[in-house]
């Protein structure tokens, strides 16, 4: 049912997919105007479609079949509620995959009678029912005491112990299991999502790295003037050492130049002037040195006293 | 066949179209079965896609009214007296009741096996009322409860 409503939602003639355009009627099969004849090849599972006609509930929607429907506007997809302002998306919602079943007492009785109970007869209610149909039943031979009874008891004893302490571990295991075959499907999707994020990654990597060879080759070409600024320095420095010998040397030669003739001067000098002096000149001046010295000697007396 | 059946442009003659594939996947559905079967197959007189939008075989189409619950015990034959009693609307009643069922335990992510103990308690208590107490009534320890 669900699948024929499907299906005349797509169209069934020749059109042209360019536009965003869709014949759209509720049954296909049921509302063909013209139908269209293509060269069938008998031999073909290509049939053509008869004309059934049918009453349904489409009597007033009968000429549909001309009306195109949009199922694309600016790039983005139109759905029907869009066309339909009339759908009611309040009181008749959109199917949706309920996520648990309904809670459940006793692994038998919904929850919902639970609830309905509660604002006559409280908490206890169905429990006191339940029970009380039991009680009513012994009391009244409804459930007779023969010798099965023992059986019956041991048995629900067993089935809810097992289903109590088994139960979680085989759901989980049987969950398990289907986890894992949808997880083969949902994997391969995953894992090439996975890839294409990692060749992504080496590509913006690889991007980066491209924009640092230019500074490893500013590097490059640093280190060179560097070391060439250091041959420069060094071969200044030579050029200033060498030119700094030079003229040291012939500073020092000279200054040795006029040593040797101060010193030479000044030896010819007192050597000569040594020889010059007579033993008179010397008891002479000899004399007059201690002249002085008394006439001094007697100042400080004369100064002191 | 028509033009090129390998044209791209020309949806219709694509291989692998749905619409133009007649051959079925089950051997039993070329006995064609459902047109005998058309009064059963057929939409609810009330459904209206443009309103309700895609069908949902649990739901109830037509004018709504009180739920169980809600109706006071003096309204009960009133109540009654509004439903639709016919074959087909009981009929669609049960169609209903199934996919409530199936829709509460089975249609879900995490399904377990209460639907089968209930089918189980309802089929023993049903056996128990109608064929095992008429039985034990010969074994009863008293005449007078």
């Amino acid at each position: 049912m669900m699948n024929k409503f499907a299906l005349s939602l797509v169209s069934n003639r020749i059109s042209p997919s360019i536009i965003g355009f869709r014949p759209f009627s509720i049954s296909n099969t049921y509302f063909q105007s013209a139908p269209f004849k293509s060269k069938t090849n008998d031999q073909s599972c290509v049939a053509e479609e008869k004309n059934e006609k049918v009453l349904r509930v489409e009597d007033s929607l009968k000429d549909l079949s001309s009306v195109k429907w949009r199922t694309e506007f600016n790039g983005k997809r139109l759905w029907p509620h869009d066309q339909w302002p009339e759908r009611d998306l309040v009181n008749y919602p959109p199917y949706k995959l309920r996520e648990a079943p309904n809670p459940v007492r006793w692994y038998c009785v919904p929850e919902s009678w639970f609830k309905f109970f509660y604002e006559k007869t409280g908490v206890t209610g169905p429990y006191m029912f339940f029970y009380g149909l039991l009680v009513y039943g012994f009391s009244k031979e409804y459930i007779v005491l023969w010798y099965d009874f023992t059986e019956y008891l041991i048995l629900a004893a067993a089935v809810i112990t097992v289903v109590k302490k088994l139960g979680p571990s085989i759901s989980d295991a049987f969950r398990g299991w289907h986890q894992d075959e949808v997880g083969r499907y949902n994997s391969v999707v995953n894992n090439s999502k996975a890839m294409a994020g990692k060749m992504l990654h080496s590509y913006e990597e690889s991007l980066e790295r491209a924009k640092s060879i230019g500074a490893l080759a500013e590097a490059r070409k640093d280190i060179i003037n560097m070391g060439l600024e250091t041959s420069y320095r060094e071969r200044m420095k030579q050029l200033y050492e060498s030119v700094k010998r030079r003229l040291d040397y012939q500073v020092a030669l000279q200054n040795a130049r006029k040593d040797f003739e101060r010193t030479n001067m000044i030896n010819w000098i007192t050597s000569e002037v040594k020889k010059s002096i007579t033993d008179k000149q010397e008891k002479d001046t000899l004399q007059s040195c201690i002249n002085q010295l008394r006439q001094i000697a007697s100042q400080q007396r004369s100064l002191n006293s | 066949m028509g033009e090129n059946w390998y044209s791209k442009s020309n949806e219709t003659i694509i291989p692998g179209n749905p619409d133009r594939i007649k051959a079925k996947w089950d051997p039993l559905q070329y006995l064609n079965l459902a047109q005998y079967l058309k009064v059963f197959n057929e939409y609810p007189r009330a459904f209206n896609p443009r309103v309700h939008g895609p069908y949902c075989p649990w739901r109830y189409y037509g004018k709504r009214d009180l739920h169980l619950g809600d109706v006071k015990l003096a309204e009960i034959p009133a109540w009654i007296a509004r439903r639709d009693k016919t074959p087909m609307g009981v009929y669609q009643g049960g169609i209903r009741t199934f996919w409530k069922f199936y829709r509460a335990y089975l249609d879900n992510k995490k399904p377990n096996l209460i639907w089968y103990t209930q089918i189980f308690v309802v089929a023993s208590l049903i056996n128990f009322v109608f064929f095992a107490m008429p039985d034990r009534k010969q074994y009863k320890w008293a005449k007078y409860h």
